[in-house]
C-alpha cells in the first residue's frame, strides 16, 4: 500500500479509532492485534500472496532466536548454525528475488551467446516489496540475539509486529530491534503534544513527497534520457542532476516522515533518518545524515564484524569500499548502483586516507574544509547521475556533459522546476542556523502556521501519486 | 485557503472559469467510467484485466473493433456510430488508448480474452509500431487485483478532486507547465457499451488540421514488418481488416494508403472540411463529429 493513496488514509483512520478507544495504553492484547491486522492488510495490498514471505523471514528468525537462546554460549559451532540458517534463509530471498536475474545476464554477457541456451530464463517475478528492508530488520534481530546483547522474544505476534509495523515496513527507517521491542509493553498514551507532533511529520512528509518530489519527477521522469545526448549544454544536464537529487532526497525523506508521524501517533517512536544531507562536509557526515538507519545497520552488522578501522589502514580502505559497494547492491542488481556505491566507497577511503574525516588535521584548516565540502557535494550528485542512470555508459555522458561546462544558461522550463528544490533549500538552511544554534526549534504557532501552508501547498500544487522511489527496493 | 483563492480569482476572474473544469466534469450516465483523471490512464487496467465485466461483455460480443491512438479516442463518436452500426445489426466497440499506444497493447487484449470479431478497423495514424507505451508495459506486469485498486483510488481521488477545487485550485493545471504544453487539466469517462471516450468539459477547437497525403510519408522497415505481423495475427484469427485515419496535425508513422496497399486492405479515408483540433492534436467535439458522420458514410461505402 502507499502512504500516498486512499486506502491508507481509510488504513490509518480504522487504526488511529483504534487508538483512542481500544488501545488508549497502546498495550492492549485488542490493539496488537489491530495493529497486526492492518500491517498484514498493508503488506498483502501489493500482491497477497506475498504475505507468505514476510511471514517466512519473520517465523525463522523468530526460532532461530529462541533456538540460540537455548544453546551455550560454549556451543560456537552450533550456534553459528543457527546464525546461517538466519542470514541465509533472508539473503537467500533477496539474492533470488532481487539478482537472479542479474546474475543470469551477467553469466550471458561474460559467457557470450553460446552459452544463453544452456542459461534459465529470467524470472518474471515482481519483487516483493520492502524486502530489503524487512529482511534487513529481522536479521538484526537474530544477530542480536546471537550476540548476547538482546533476549529473543517469546510470542510471534508482538515479533512479527516488529517486523511487519506498517508504518516503517516497505521502505523504513530500519528499526532495531533493542529500539522497538521494549517500547511494546510500555504504555503510552495518547497526548495532544504527541499528536501535534505526529501531524506535524505526517504533514511535512506528504509536502516533501507530493508537491516537491511528485513534481521534481514530472521533469526529471521527462527528460533524463536527454542529459546523455551529445548536444545537451552543461547547464541543463547539471539543472536535471540536482532536480534528481532533490527528488530522492524530498520522496524518501518524505516517506520518513509520514512513517516516524504515523509510527508516533499510534504510540511508537521511530529513529531519524534523514538530517538535511546535503550540509554534510564530509562522505561521513553525508552517511551521518543521508538514510541514517541504513548506514547504521552497515556499519554494525558489516563494516564491525569485517574489523572495522581495528585491522590496519589498508584494511580499513577496503572494508569501507566493500561495505559501500555491498550498499550500493543492496538497492538493486545493476551495475549502476554497483558503481553508486564505489563512488561513496572509494570516496570514504580517500577522505580517510586525507584525515578529512575529522576535526584535526587537514580537517581543521576552514579552507580545506570549505574546499572538501564542495567536493562532497558534487562527488554526491555524480553518484546520483550514477544512481538514476539505465547503464554506466547513460551515466558516463552525462556526467561528461557536466564536466563539458559548455553553456549553463537555462530556459524558462528549468526556473519554473527550480521552484520545487525551493523548500528543500529552505529546510537545509533552517537546520544549518538550528546546528549553529542561530534559530530554535520553531514554536507550535510557527509550526501551526507552516503546516497549514504546507496543506494549502499540498491541495494546490499536487502533481499526481508517484511511487515512492525506495518502495521498488 | 478560499479567502486565498478568492482574493486571486477576483484578481483574475478567467482564472476561475478555467479551475472549475474538474469541478464541471460529469459523467455521460451510469454507463461511462472514468477513464482518466490525474495519474494515469484507468482504462488501460479495466480493459487488459476485464475488471468492468458489462465493459468486457460488451467487448466480447463485438461484431466491429475500432483500434487506435487518442486521436481514433476523441474522433469515434457513439451518436453517429451508434446509428451507423445498428441500422446494420452489427455491435462495435472502440478499443483505442491514451499514451500513444500502439498494436502491441490492443493485440494482448485480443488475444488475452481471445476476441474474434467479423471487423477490426485500424486508425493507421502510428499504429503499426510493434510497441508498447511504458505505461502499457507496467499495467501488464501487475495483476487483477493491482488494477481493481488503480480503479478505485482514481475514481475516489477524482470525486475528492471535484469537491476540493471548488474551494481552491491546483496551481499546475491551472497555470501550466513551461516545456509540458500537454499537461493539462484532462478528465475523460469512457462508455461500457461501446468503449467510446467522453472528455468532460471538452475544449472548443482553434487550430485546423491542415492538409493530408494519404500516401506520405514512406513506410520504414521496421512499420512494413510490424503491420505484416499484426495482419497475419488477424487473420489467424479469422478477422477481417480495414484502415482508416484520423485527421491530425501531428501525424506519426507512414502514410495510410501505403498500408493499404501493402496490407491488401481497404482505407477508409475521408476528409471533411474545417476540422479543427482543440490542442493541436486531437479533433474537437464537432469536427470529431463531422469526421465520424464522414467516417461512417465511406465506410458504408467499402462494406458494400
Amino acid at each position: 500500500m502507499n502512504f500516498v493513496s486512499w486506502s491508507f488514509v481509510a488504513l490509518f483512520v480504522l487504526v488511529f479509532l483504534a487508538r483512542i478507544t481500544v488501545g488508549r495504553r497502546k498495550i492492549e492484547p485488542a490493539y496488537v492485534a489491530v495493529l497486526v491486522v492492518a500491517s498484514t492488510v498493508f503488506y498483502a495490498w501489493h500482491i497477497p500472496v506475498y504475505i507468505g514471505i514476510l511471514l517466512l523471514s519473520s517465523a525463522v528468525d523468530y526460532w532461530a532466536a529462541l533456538w540460540l537462546a537455548r544453546i551455550p554460549a560454549t556451543s560456537l559451532l552450533q550456534r553459528r548454525a543457527v546464525l546461517a540458517l538466519s542470514l541465509g534463509t533472508n539473503l537467500g530471498l533477496l539474492a533470488f528475488f532481487k539478482y537472479a536475474n542479474f546474475l543470469i545476464q551477467a553469466a550471458r554477457d561474460v559467457l557470450g551467446a553460446s552459452a544463453v541456451a544452456a542459461l534459465p530464463p529470467e524470472f518474471l517475478l515482481a519483487l516483493p516489496m520492502g524486502i530489503s528492508f524487512y529482511t534487513f530488520q529481522s536479521m538484526s534481530y537474530t544477530i542480536d540475539v546471537y550476540r548476547g546483547v538482546l533476549t529473543p522474544i517469546r510470542h510471534f505476534l508482538p515479533f512479527f509486529l516488529f517486523i511487519s509495523f506498517f508504518p516503517q515496513l516497505v521502505a523504513g527507517p530500519i528499526v532495531r530491534a533493542v529500539e522497538f521491542l521494549p517500547q511494546m509493553p510500555r504504555p503510552r498514551r495518547l497526548r495532544l503534544r504527541v499528536f501535534y507532533e505526529g501531524t506535524w511529520l505526517i504533514i511535512s512528509g506528504f509536502f516533501l513527497k507530493m508537491v516537491c518530489a511528485d513534481n521534481l519527477a514530472v521533469y526529471v521522469d521527462e527528460h533524463w534520457s536527454r542529459g546523455s545526448n551529445a548536444e545537451t549544454t552543461s547547464g541543463f544536464a547539471l539543472w536535471l542532476a540536482l532536480m534528481f537529487s532533490g527528488q530522492i532526497f524530498a520522496d524518501f525523506a518524505g516517506y520518513s516522515n509520514i512513517a516516524r508521524g504515523t509510527a508516533y501517533i499510534l504510540g511508537y517512536h521511530l529513529p531519524l533518518n534523514f538530517n538535511a544531507p546535503y550540509l554534510a562536509a564530509s562522505f561521513k557526515n553525508f552517511w551521518e545524515r543521508w538514510h541514517m538507519t541504513l548506514s547504521r545497520w552497515l556499519r554494525d552488522y558489516l563494516y564491525v564484524p569485517l574489523g572495522g578501522n581495528r585491522r590496519g589502514r589498508v584494511r580499513t580502505y577496503i572494508n569501507l569500499l566493500l561495505v559501500m559497494v555491498l550498499g550500493g547492491l543492496w538497492h538493486g542488481a545493476a551495475y549502476t548502483y554497483l558503481a553508486w556505491g564505489a563512488l561513496h566507497g572509494g570516496a570514504l577511503a580517500l577522505e580517510r586516507l586525507l584525515g578529512l574525516h575529522r576535526t584535526g588535521g587537514w580537517g581543521a584548516n576552514a579552507v580545506a574544509r570549505v574546499a572538501w565540502f564542495v567536493v562532497v557535494q558534487m562527488v554526491v550528485l555524480t553518484a546520483w547521475v550514477f544512481f538514476r542512470s539505465r547503464t554506466i555508459a547513460e551515466a558516463g555522458h552525462f556526467a561528461g556533459n557536466i564536466l563539458a561546462m559548455d553553456d549553463w544558461s537555462l530556459g524558462a522550463m528549468e526556473w519554473i522546476g527550480l521552484l520545487f528544490l525551493l523548500p528543500i533549500v529552505g529546510l537545509h538552511v533552517f537546520v544549518w542556523l538550528r546546528e549553529r544554534g542561530l534559530v530554535g526549534e520553531p514554536t507550535p504557532t510557527v509550526k501551526a502556521v507552516l503546516a497549514a501552508g504546507m496543506v494549502y501547498g499540498i491541495a494546490t500544487l499536487y502533481a499526481g501519486t508517484a511511487d515512492f522511489i525506495y518502495f521498488q527496493f | 485557503m478560499t479567502a486565498v483563492t478568492a482574493g486571486v480569482w477576483v484578481i483574475r476572474p478567467e482564472l476561475g472559469g478555467r479551475v472549475k473544469n474538474i469541478t464541471r466534469a460529469e459523467r455521460p450516465s451510469d454507463d461511462y467510467y472514468l477513464a482518466h483523471d490525474h495519474g494515469g490512464h484507468v482504462d488501460h487496467h479495466v480493459l487488459y484485466f476485464g475488471t468492468d465485466p458489462v465493459a468486457l461483455d460488451h467487448l466480447k460480443r463485438a461484431d466491429v473493433i475500432l483500434l487506435g491512438n487518442s486521436r481514433l479516442m476523441f474522433g469515434a463518436r457513439p451518436r453517429v456510430l451508434d446509428a451507423f452500426f445498428q441500422s446494420r445489426g452489427l455491435r462495435y466497440y472502440v478499443l483505442g488508448f491514451g499514451f500513444r499506444e500502439a498494436d502491441r497493447f490492443p493485440l494482448a487484449i485480443i488475444e488475452k480474452f481471445d476476441l474474434r470479431p467479423r471487423m477490426v478497423i485500424v486508425n493507421a495514424d502510428g499504429f503499426f509500431e510493434n510497441s508498447l507505451s511504458d505505461f502499457a508495459r507496467q499495467v501488464m506486469k501487475g495483476d487483477a487485483f493491482g488494477a481493481w485498486q488503480f480503479r478505485q483510488e482514481a475514481e475516489t481521488g477524482h470525486e475528492f478532486r471535484k469537491v476540493i477545487h471548488q474551494l481552491v485550485p491546483n496551481w499546475v493545471d491551472l497555470l501550466g507547465r513551461p516545456g509540458f504544453p500537454w499537461r493539462r487539466e484532462l478528465v475523460i469517462y469512457r462508455s461500457r457499451a461501446n468503449g467510446t471516450w467522453q472528455l468532460s468539459p471538452w475544449e472548443v477547437g482553434t487550430a485546423p488540421v491542415g492538409e493530408r497525403d494519404p500516401h506520405q510519408p514512406p513506410l520504414g522497415p521496421r512499420e512494413i514488418e510490424a503491420a505484416r505481423r499484426f495482419k497475419a495475427a488477424m487473420d489467424g484469427r479469422g478477422i477481417r481488416m480495414v484502415l482508416t485515419y484520423v485527421p491530425t496535425p501531428r501525424r506519426l508513422g507512414g502514410g495510410p494508403a501505403l498500408f493499404a496497399q501493402l496490407l491488401q486492405v481497404p482505407l477508409v479515408w475521408t476528409d471533411p472540411a474545417g476540422l479543427l483540433t482543440e490542442d493541436g492534436d486531437h479533433l474537437d467535439e464537432s469536427s470529431a463529429t463531422a469526421w465520424s458522420e464522414a467516417f461512417v458514410s465511406e465506410l458504408g461505402r467499402v462494406l458494400q
